[in-house]
């Protein structure tokens, strides 16, 4: 693959590092005198230092040849517009871009990244989950943030612990995909009854990602 | 008319006075508070301390009722962004962007929004002096 990295602070560094190690091509731009010297004394790819936000600079990289563009600097107005120049001027398949201000999440999404990485807000889940619900966690946001993977541990105080699937109500648009067994993987059927120590997983959407977990434990 | 203005640049304060002596009613947003300075006293409009690009801020400005959005900022890069959250997510009917250099412009195109490139302006302008 043909990655062009915008943005080589520590993220980035390692980043390229690891996409060099495994053999992709890496081109990277830092606008900094100092740290674009410094990263290209460091690894073996081509640094450009400019302004990555500019459709020539971004030319000169080769971003019409490139698979996915990566916007990692501090600004997150830097980071969108890099995502956009790169879909709408050069039709690059895939754009990832850093969020800097979870506040400026909705905003990545309206204008268009592929994959906006909101480093602060996952970490928050992580940590908002270990401490209040232990049970559950999100495996995955995907269709713009819409649809989430959830996987909910049941335990014998669940109250849909012994239940049949159908005998569940669930929001809308939420399907059971799969049910964890010791090491087995079950079909979840209207007749599959839930035990104590499964682990079920759930499709839906990213708004009734609280309510599923309510109907499989209970009122948390 | 309601205008919020992105960016309290000079040119920003200048405006936002001509506006508000004209009854329109003006909401200035700027994430740095000292930049309210350069507004002569007799602004009669609102000002919001904040990043333009957060929708919590735009709202606070009352975006909502806006009927024009002026992208007024020495970035570029938050000129174009701004000007498309405010195009796509409000539906703000007129919109101005100003914008130093071309490359970006593509980004921020669409109805009701218009482009102004300064240093076009201001070569023009200085074009006609000179020859």
């Amino acid at each position: 693959m043909f990655v062009i990295i915008i943005g080589i602070g520590k993220l980035g560094f390692f980043l390229a590092k690891k996409l060099l190690f495994d053999n992709h091509k890496v081109v990277l731009i830092e606008r900094d005198n100092r740290r674009a010297l410094e990263v290209s004394q460091k690894l073996d790819a081509l640094v450009i230092c400019a302004d990555g936000t500019l459709p020539e600079i971004l030319e000169e990289a080769g971003i019409t040849a490139c698979d996915c563009v990566v916007a990692l600097t501090d600004k997150d107005e830097q980071n969108i517009i890099i995502s956009q120049i790169a879909k709408k001027y050069y039709d690059v398949k895939r754009t990832v871009a850093r969020v800097n201000d979870p506040q400026n999440l909705k905003a990545f999404y309206t204008l268009g990244v592929d994959v906006p990485i909101d480093t602060t807000t996952i970490l928050t889940k992580i940590i908002e989950e270990e401490t209040s619900i232990q049970d559950f966690i999100n495996m995955l946001s995907f269709k713009k943030g819409r649809l989430s993977f959830v996987k909910v541990n049941i335990s014998a105080k669940s109250v849909s612990a012994n239940k049949k699937v159908q005998s569940i109500k669930l929001p809308p648009e939420t399907v059971l995909l799969t049910i964890i067994r010791k090491d087995a993987v079950v079909v979840p059927r209207g007749d599959t009854v839930i035990q104590a120590d499964d682990e079920v997983i759930a499709l839906t959407k990213i708004t009734q990602e609280r309510e599923v977990v309510k109907c499989l434990l209970g009122e948390v | 008319m309601y205008v919020v203005i992105a960016g309290c640049s000079a040119s920003a304060s200048i405006i936002a006075r001509e506006l508000s002596a004209n009854n329109f009613d003006v909401v200035i947003i700027d994430r740095n508070k000292e930049a309210f300075k350069k507004l002569s006293l007799d602004f009669s409009g609102k000002t919001v301390v904040g990043n333009v690009l957060e929708q919590e801020v735009l709202t606070e400005a009352g975006i909502d009722n806006a009927d024009i959005f002026l992208a007024l900022t020495d970035d570029d890069n938050v000129n174009v962004v701004s000007s498309q959250i405010v195009k796509k997510t409000f539906n703000v009917p007129k919109i101005v962007v100003v914008l130093n250099h071309h490359q970006k412009s593509k980004l921020c195109q669409g109805e009701g929004i218009n482009i102004v490139f300064k240093s076009n302006i201001l070569a023009d302008f200085i074009k006609k002096i000179c020859l």
